[in-house]
């Protein structure tokens, strides 16, 4: 693993077993995008301000724009991708769709991956838990409303699922 | 051109390295990425980067009867989940950043930055906070007022590492942090101010003032916090001039594109006054 232009790691992504070898000072972002063609993964602000390359390591949220490969070496990351063959995928995408929460959806699969991260957490989030928990995902579509809104009926329609 | 980077298969080896090279320590690298990055993604370094936040002997909370050392590269979200990190302390870690960033950033990369607005150096000052720096050579303690010396430098050696930060338990009956930044999540502080203090037969005692993004570094006014321990609120409060006087003159806060200077002063000011004014109902 020392070699000074090559590094190699092991992961899971998205539940598959993945041997990386290539230059250690990528952005994971870029990683995700060009290597493994996972274009769920968005590039926003690129300085951890607005969560579009929001992903799941070992279930925590992270910005995949922030990383490089070796904060996930023997780790487990999921994306939009992995994640939309869930169950509780299914019941936040229909939240959204009933709150009004995407428009032009650049932020959603961000949005999708911190309200996973938070139900995980807490199942039940109050108003204020909910926007404090995404504060770090930004829309500017929506005016935050409608995606408080259906963070809160995922929540609910997905009760026992979390 | 591939940046050199170096990844320690454990704390020797690390400081090994450090003894030898010109090295660039990351832990969280939620400060470092977005410095290195250029707007196509590439990142630059210009020297060969280190990696920290694998280690576990840089990772975790230990804690005896008097008080709780933190491991530098303990994730700042890891802090505020363990029961015996004071709420203070928390209180300010839950200010910095987001979720997604807390899972990242450490508490050894926000001290080792040394930005002025750093959101847990007001806190760490008030309580008082030691360091301890480590090299091949062995260890050494600094406290945290004497580490951080203008904005982005510290006193640490460029053999060594940040290994812990300790802190007392402290008893208060009194505390508050207030952030003041363009919205109240994930945003850079315009300024900050922590108090936190005793009370005893109703008067004011052991309060520490610290003040974060009002001057180059982090900032103690220790003769503010001299002239009202063993007052009441409102004697202190009467003489208010005074405390402004000693702000107004240690402060030195400056215009830049998050505030100006004389809006970082006066709420500064009002935010003290507010703490104090707390001490009145007891």
């Amino acid at each position: 693993m020392n070699s000074e232009n090559e590094f190699s790691i092991v992961f899971s992504l998205n539940g598959d077993e993945i041997h990386y070898l290539g230059d250690p000072t990528r952005r994971l972002l870029n990683v995700l995008r060009e290597d493994y063609h996972l274009t769920g993964v968005k590039e926003g602000c690129g300085e951890g301000e607005c969560g579009a390359c929001a992903i799941l390591v070992d279930g925590h949220l992270y910005n995949s724009c922030l990383m490089m490969p070796y904060q996930i070496n023997h780790k487990s990351v999921l994306t939009i991708e992995g994640f939309r063959e869930s169950k509780r995928f299914e019941i936040i995408s229909r939240a959204f769709e009933a709150a009004g929460a995407v428009q032009c959806g650049f932020c959603t699969p961000g949005m999708v991956m911190a309200t996973e991260a938070l139900l995980r957490k807490n199942p039940h989030p109050l108003r204020d838990e909910i926007a404090r928990f995404m504060s770090g995902n930004l829309c500017r579509c929506t005016g935050y409303d409608m995606i408080i809104k259906a963070v809160m009926i995922a929540s609910e329609a997905g009760d026992g699922l979390w | 051109m591939v940046n050199a980077f170096y990844y320690p298969r454990s704390l020797n080896d690390a400081l090994e390295q450090l003894s030898k090279n010109e090295i660039l320590l990351i832990a969280g690298g939620t400060d470092l990425v977005v410095k290195n990055s250029h707007w196509t993604g590439h990142m630059d370094f210009n020297k060969t980067l280190m990696p920290l936040s694998h280690l576990p002997a840089l990772r975790g909370i230990s804690t005896d009867d008097t008080s709780v050392t933190i491991f530098a590269a303990t994730s700042l979200n890891t802090i505020l989940e363990h029961q015996s990190v004071p709420d203070p302390i928390k209180q300010a870690i839950r200010s910095i950043g987001s979720e997604s960033i807390r899972n990242l950033g450490t508490l050894g990369g926000n001290i080792c930055n040394a930005s002025p607005a750093g959101d847990s150096l007001p806190a760490l000052l008030g309580y008082d906070a030691v360091l301890t720096l480590q090299s091949v050579q062995g260890k050494r303690m600094v406290k945290l007022a004497d580490f951080i010396h203008a904005p982005g430098k510290t006193r640490i050696r460029p053999d060594e590492l940040l290994l812990s930060v300790t802190i007392p338990k402290l008893s208060y009956d009194r505390y508050r942090f207030s952030k003041i930044g363009q919205r109240k999540g994930c945003a850079i502080s315009k300024l900050s101010v922590f108090g936190i203090g005793r009370i005893e037969n109703g008067l004011i005692s052991d309060i520490r003032l610290s003040y974060g993004a009002l001057g180059p570094v982090p900032l103690r006014i220790t003769d503010a916090e001299r002239f009202m321990n063993r007052k009441s609120a409102s004697e202190v409060l009467d003489n208010w001039d005074i405390i402004e006087n000693s702000l107004e003159t240690q402060l030195k806060p400056i215009d830049d594109l998050r505030s100006d200077a004389a809006y970082r002063l006066e709420v500064a000011l009002n935010l003290t006054k507010e703490f104090i004014a707390s001490f009145t109902h007891c």
